[in-house]
């Protein structure tokens, strides 16, 4: 008999039945697609959009692709970020292709300081722009968080970073279209929101961690 | 290990997680039972036979418990599985209070000892071929302070380098052991 036999027979006897969890993609794009939706409506409720925003999509390609880009990498960040809340579902192949959209997409709006897309504007500028991302990811941030805490994520800072970076850039990618054209001001003021709501994911999943830290 | 017994295996363990899953406790307790013989082996022939691997066992147990809910039928089990193997180990190692304590006379004794031989205290680590494979000095790093229970302090005394160079030593060798572990089959 092993020395584990006691413990085994103490997990089994606690052994109840389990739902099944839903498709780790299928939870992610669920929850992408509420967040997006969330997101557009608090926007557009909350703001005047950008006159002009829809149609420079169809007539500036760059523009088009930076979003398309952005679209990208938002969905494979949350793909990548609900995975990690299932031991072994993380392919690197995926992780990889989430950390070059991302990257990407950070490039081509740095690129856009020397050489943007179209001709920086301030027409449609929200004052408040920067709180918004901020606030507005808040709370796919905590749903996620939510969802993924039911589940067995081991890397917390990671998948919270992870989930934090998606919900971040959610807002941070509809404010291309609510907001001025600057990629500048794209960086500074959307972008570095999303950045920070990452950390904070990171945070919110391993306070454990934290208090460690602080502790110190 | 054959093509055909790591299917079968794959396959039992499976249906038995499955089973476990809608509440059977007696193919639960048969799958526990299996996946310690084999979590034991497979730890003992990487890393060692030293003293924590019991300890390591049972919170790889306790994870899959944790975890069961995780795992989904329609995979294979064996990457699920071996997460979880390879997270708790690495934590496991990360930890290591209450090793420490229990060695802590030991400890003493060696951190007074200016030539003392850790060559000895390494052996039956140095069974495990992923230790093996670490460098010279990372291995030390690691066992001094991990395995072992040193301080920082301590173990940077006794091989006679600062505390920060250990420090970077120690971090390096868990992120190689870590990465051998992942570039490990699934067996």
């Amino acid at each position: 008999m092993s020395s584990h036999q006691p413990l085994i027979k103490s997990l089994a006897a606690q052994v109840t039945p389990s739902k099944p969890l839903m498709n780790n993609d299928l939870l992610a794009l669920l929850w992408l697609l509420g967040s997006v939706i969330y997101c557009l409506v608090i926007i557009h409720l909350l703001g005047p959009i950008r006159s002009n925003a829809y149609q420079q999509l169809l007539t500036e390609p760059r523009f088009m692709l930076e979003m398309l880009v952005g679209l990208t990498a938002i969905v494979l960040t949350s793909l990548v970020a609900f995975r990690h809340t299932v031991p072994g579902a993380l392919s690197r192949p995926l992780k990889m292709a989430a950390n070059i959209a991302v990257l990407f997409w950070i490039a081509m709006n740095v690129y856009g300081l020397v050489d943007p897309a179209m001709e920086p504007s301030t027409a449609g500028y929200r004052h408040y722009c920067v709180y918004e991302t901020f606030i507005y990811a808040l709370p796919p941030l905590l749903i996620a968080g939510l969802l993924a805490w039911r589940r067995l994520a081991f890397e917390l800072t990671n998948t919270g970073f992870g989930l934090g970076l998606a919900a971040g850039m959610i807002p941070a990618w509809y404010m291309q279209i609510a907001c001025m054209y600057a990629p500048e001001h794209m960086l500074k003021f959307h972008l570095l929101p999303a950045i920070a709501v990452a950390g904070l994911g990171a945070l919110l999943l391993n306070y454990k961690g934290l208090l460690r830290f602080l502790k110190r | 290990m054959t093509k055909a017994q790591y299917r079968e295996d794959e396959q039992r363990w499976s249906h038995l997680m499955t089973a476990a899953q809608g509440g059977n406790a007696k193919d639960y307790e048969q799958l526990l039972s299996e996946l310690s013989t084999f979590i034991s082996r497979y730890l003992r022939s990487r890393i060692g036979a030293h003293q924590s691997l019991d300890d390591w066992v049972q919170d790889i147990l306790i994870a899959i418990h944790q975890g069961r809910h995780t795992y989904n039928p329609k995979r294979a089990i064996r990457p699920w599985l071996f997460a979880i193997i390879r997270h708790q180990t690495i934590d496991g190692m990360r930890r290591q209070s209450a090793y420490q304590k229990m060695i802590d006379q030991r400890v003493e004794q060696l951190a007074c000892t200016e030539n003392s031989d850790h060559t000895q205290m390494e052996e039956p680590l140095i069974e495990g071929y992923l230790f093996k494979a670490l460098k010279q000095q990372h291995r030390e790093a690691l066992t001094l302070t991990k395995i072992i229970g040193l301080s920082s302090k301590e173990a940077a005394a006794a091989l006679d380098i600062s505390e920060v160079t250990l420090k970077v030593r120690v971090h390096r060798a868990i992120k190689q052991l870590k990465k051998l572990l992942e570039a490990e089959p699934y067996e």
